[in-house]
C-alpha cells in the first residue's frame, strides 16, 4: 500500500470502507502486479523467465517479426491447431473403442447420442486438414524468405519432421472411424508402405530382402487390415506421434528463440516497421533481454535493442489473435460442414473410385502410374531435397525478405509457368496417349519404375533448377525455382487427383459425371 | 607430484583403465543390443492373425467345365473348363483393391488396371500378373485352395 493511501485515508469505518471500495480497481491492481507500473519491465522479464511454459518465449520481440505479412501467423496458428486437436482428441478418446466390432458405432455414437459429440469430432476433423494447410504454407514463408539460413539450417529439418508427423498423425487417424473410406483409404496407404516389394521383384531379390512386407508386417501386425492393424494406428496416433510431435515442436520453438527470434533482413528500413508497437524507452528499455538491467552497452548496439519491444504484450498479444482467428475457422467450419462417415468398413467391396485423404491424393496420382516410384520413391526424393537445400544454399544474400529481390520474384513467377505447364501437359499427355505398357504391354516392370510421368516431372524440375542455378549464377535462384516447381506440382496434382479422377481412376472433367456404380 | 602426472602421460591406456572401462562398454553394448532386439522382435509375430489362406471350394460335381464362382470371404475366383480348374487371385497386385470381373477380364476400381481372363496384366500401373493358387483334393473329394501356394499361369488342376 502507497504512503498517499495511509495519509488519505478518514476516520470513521464506514468513510474508510466506501473510500477503498472506490479505490478498488487501483487496489486490485497494485495487489496483482505487486510492484507497481515502475517496475513492469523488470517484472515482465521475470515472468517469462521465470515460468517453463513463458520462457520459450523471448523477453522482447523484434518489431519485424510483429508485423503481419511478413509470418501471417502461420507457425503460431499450427501450434494453435495442434492444441485444438489434443483438446478435441482427449474428448474423443473418452468415447472411441479401438475395436474392429465396436469402432464404427461408438462414432455413430458420438454424433448422435453424445452431447456434441458430433461438434468436437467435426472440430478435430476440420483443425486436421486445416493443420496440414498451415503447416505447408508455413514451409513456403519459411524457403521464400531465405529463414533457413545462417544457424538455422537444422531447425528447417525440425519443420520437415513436424510436417511429416502432421500428415503421418492426419493419416493414422484416418483408419479409426472403420468406415469404408477408412479401410480402404488406408488399404492403399499400407500398400504404399508394401510398395518396395515391386522394386524387389523387379530386381529379382525379394526372396531374402522383402522390406515391403516387412513394413506392412510392421504397420498391420498381419497380411489385412483387422483388429491388430486398429490397435496399432490407434496407439501411433493417440500416443507415439502426438509425443514426437509435442517433443519436435518444442525444439522447434526453443531453436528460433536461441536463434534470437524470427529471421530479419540485417538492414531494416523504418518504413516496413510502420504499424508495428513502437518502443516507448521507459525503464532504460533499449537493452535487449535482461542486459536492460545492466549498465552493459556492447550487446545493445549489436541487437539492434532500439526496435525490441516486450513481448508482454505485445507478441503474445499478436500470437493470441492468431490462435483465436484459426479456433473461429475452424468452429466456423465445423458447425457448416459435417465430417463424413460412410458405410461400415466393407472387406469385400473397394469403394469407387477409392482415394487416398485429400493431402495425399496428389501421391495417390503418382501411385497410378507406379506404386513405389510414385508413393516412396518421389516423396523420399523430395524430402531429401528440401532436407538438403539449407546445406546446399550458402549464398550470403538477404535473408527475411520475401522472394529476396525483384529478379526472385521474378523467377518464382516463371518457375510458377514453367511448373504449371509441364504439370498439366504431362497430364493430358498420360490421359489422351497413355503410357509405356499401353504401346508394349510386354515392357519390364523395371522400366515402368523409372520412367513414367511422376519421374519425368521430377527430371523436368531439376533440368529447370540447374538451368535458373546457372542463369543467374545464385543457388538461391536455383532452390527457389525448385521450390516453386514442387509448390505448384503439389497443388495441381492434388487438384487434379480430387476433381478430375473418378470411377476406376478415369479421367471425369466433374464429379457429377461419375458413371454410376 | 610432476613425476605422476608424467606417468600417466607415458603409460597411455593403463590396465585398470582397460579393464574397467573396457569390461563396462562390453556389458553396456551387449545388453543395448539385447535391447533392441527385443524390442524390434516384437512387431513380428511368429503367427500372423487371420486366415489360414486355405479353404474348400467344394467338389467336382460343383464345378462342372463352364462354371465360374468367386469366394467373396477369401476373393478368389475359381475357374472351370475343359482343362480343369484354377483359382485366380481377386486382389490388385498394385494396391491392394478387389478386382471386379467383366467379359473381357478383371478391372480394378482403384486405379484403372486392366487383366485379361488369365490374370494377365494387360493395361494400368499393377506391377504384375494376378497369381494363380494352387487346387487340390483331399481324400474325401473336397477340393480346397491354398493362398499360401502360387502356380505358374496355366497349371490346372485335372
Amino acid at each position: 500500500m502507497r504512503k498517499a493511501d495511509l495519509e488519505e485515508t478518514p476516520e470513521g469505518a464506514i468513510k474508510r470502507s466506501l473510500v477503498n471500495l472506490a479505490r478498488l480497481p487501483r487496489h486490485l491492481k497494485s495487489s496483482v502486479m505487486r510492484h507497481g507500473a515502475k517496475d513492469a519491465g523488470r517484472l515482465k522479464s521475470q515472468l517469462i523467465l521465470s515460468s517453463i511454459f513463458l520462457h520459450i518465449h523471448s523477453i522482447k520481440t523484434h518489431r519485424f517479426s510483429l508485423r503481419w505479412n511478413y509470418t501471417f501467423g502461420l507457425g503460431i496458428m499450427c501450434i494453435g491447431l495442434f492444441a485444438i486437436l489434443s483438446l478435441s482428441g482427449f474428448l474423443l478418446m473418452i468415447y472411441y473403442k479401438p475395436d474392429t466390432a465396436q469402432a464404427y458405432s461408438s462414432i455413430k455414437d458420438l454424433i448422435y447420442v453424445i452431447p456434441s459429440g458430433r461438434l468436437v469430432r467435426n472440430i478435430h476433423r476440420w483443425a486436421a486438414h486445416l493443420m496440414v494447410i498451415a503447416s505447408f504454407l508455413h514451409m513456403a514463408r519459411v524457403f521464400y524468405t531465405g529463414a533457413y539460413k545462417r544457424g538455422r539450417e537444422f531447425n528447417w529439418n525440425i519443420g520437415l519432421a513436424l510436417f511429416v508427423l502432421t500428415l503421418g498423425l492426419s493419416f493414422t487417424g484416418y483408419l479409426l472411424p472403420w468406415d469404408q473410406l477408412a479401410y480402404w483409404a488406408t488399404t492403399i496407404g499400407v500398400n504404399i508402405a508394401a510398395s518396395p516389394t515391386e522394386l524387389t521383384d523387379a530386381l529379382n531379390i525379394t526372396g531374402f530382402f522383402d522390406i515391403g512386407t516387412k513394413l506392412k508386417h510392421l504397420l498391420l501386425g498381419a497380411d489385412q487390415i483387422a483388429n491388430d492393424a486398429l490397435i496399432r494406428f490407434y496407439f501411433l496416433h493417440c500416443i507415439l506421434l502426438p509425443f514426437f510431435m509435442t517433443l519436435f515442436v518444442a525444439i522447434h520453438i526453443w531453436r528460433i528463440r536461441k536463434n534470437g527470434g524470427l529471421s530479419r533482413p540485417d538492414c531494416i528500413d523504418e518504413e516496413w516497421l510502420k504499424g508495428t508497437p513502437e518502443n516507448n524507452k521507459v525503464n532504460n528499455a533499449t537493452k535487449s533481454g535482461l542486459f536492460q538491467h545492466t549498465d552493459d552497452s556492447v550487446k545493445t548496439k549489436r541487437s539492434d535493442a532500439e526496435n525490441l519491444v516486450h513481448s508482454i504484450p505485445h507478441a503474445f498479444l499478436k500470437e493470441f489473435v492468431a490462435v483465436v482467428f484459426i479456433l473461429a475457422i475452424t468452429v466456423a467450419l465445423s458447425s457448416l460442414f459435417d465430417a463424413p462417415l460412410k458405410e461400415p468398413a466393407n472387406l469385400f467391396i473397394p469403394e469407387n473410385p477409392a482415394k487416398a485423404p485429400w493431402y495425399l491424393v496428389g501421391i495417390q496420382e503418382l501411385v497410378s502410374y507406379s506404386a513405389f516410384m510414385g508413393g516412396i520413391g518421389i516423396p523420399i526424393i523430395g524430402l531429401f531435397v528440401l532436407a538438403l537445400i539449407p546445406y546446399i544454399d550458402r549464398d550470403k544474400g538477404a535473408i527475411g525478405i520475401w522472394f529476396e529481390n525483384k529478379t526472385g520474384i521474378r523467377v518464382t513467377k516463371l518457375s510458377a509457368c514453367y511448373a504449371l505447364i509441364c504439370c498439366v501437359t504431362m497430364l493430358a499427355f498420360t490421359i489422351v496417349f497413355g503410357w509405356l505398357r499401353a504401346w508394349f504391354p510386354d515392357i519390364p516392370q523395371f522400366l515402368i519404375i523409372l520412367i513414367n510421368p511422376g519421374t519425368i516431372l521430377v527430371l523436368m524440375f531439376a533440368a529447370w533448377s540447374l538451368f535458373v542455378l546457372q542463369r543467374y549464377d545464385s543457388i538461391r535462384m536455383g532452390a527457389m525455382a525448385l521450390f516453386t516447381c514442387f509448390f505448384i506440382a503439389v497443388i495441381i496434382l492434388t487438384y487434379f487427383a480430387s476433381v478430375h479422377r473418378g470411377p476406376n481412376w478415369d479421367f471425369y472433367w466433374w464429379p457429377s459425371l461419375w458413371a454410376n456404380h | 607430484m610432476q613425476e605422476n602426472v608424467d606417468n600417466t602421460k607415458k603409460s597411455g591406456i593403463t590396465r585398470r583403465f582397460f579393464m574397467g572401462w573396457g569390461l563396462a562398454i562390453v556389458i553396456g553394448m551387449a545388453s543395448l543390443a539385447f535391447f533392441l532386439l527385443t524390442v524390434l522382435r516384437m512387431p513380428f509375430p511368429f503367427l500372423l492373425p487371420g486366415k489360414s489362406g486355405r479353404f474348400k471350394i467344394g467338389t467336382m460335381a460343383d464345378l462342372p467345365p463352364g462354371r465360374t464362382k468367386y469366394f467373396e470371404d477369401d476373393q478368389v475366383y475359381v475357374f472351370s473348363d475343359q482343362d480343369g480348374i484354377f483359382a485366380i487371385s481377386a486382389v490388385c497386385t498394385h494396391l491392394g483393391c478387389i478386382v471386379s470381373k467383366d467379359d473381357n477380364g478383371f478391372v480394378c476400381p482403384c486405379h484403372g488396371s486392366r487383366y485379361n481372363l488369365e490374370g494377365k496384366l494387360e493395361k494400368g500401373p499393377a506391377p504384375k500378373d494376378l497369381p494363380w493358387y494352387s487346387v487340390s483334393r483331399l481324400p474325401n473329394g473336397q477340393l480346397i485352395v491354398d493362398k499360401k501356394k502360387s502356380v505358374k499361369p496355366g497349371v490346372k488342376f485335372i
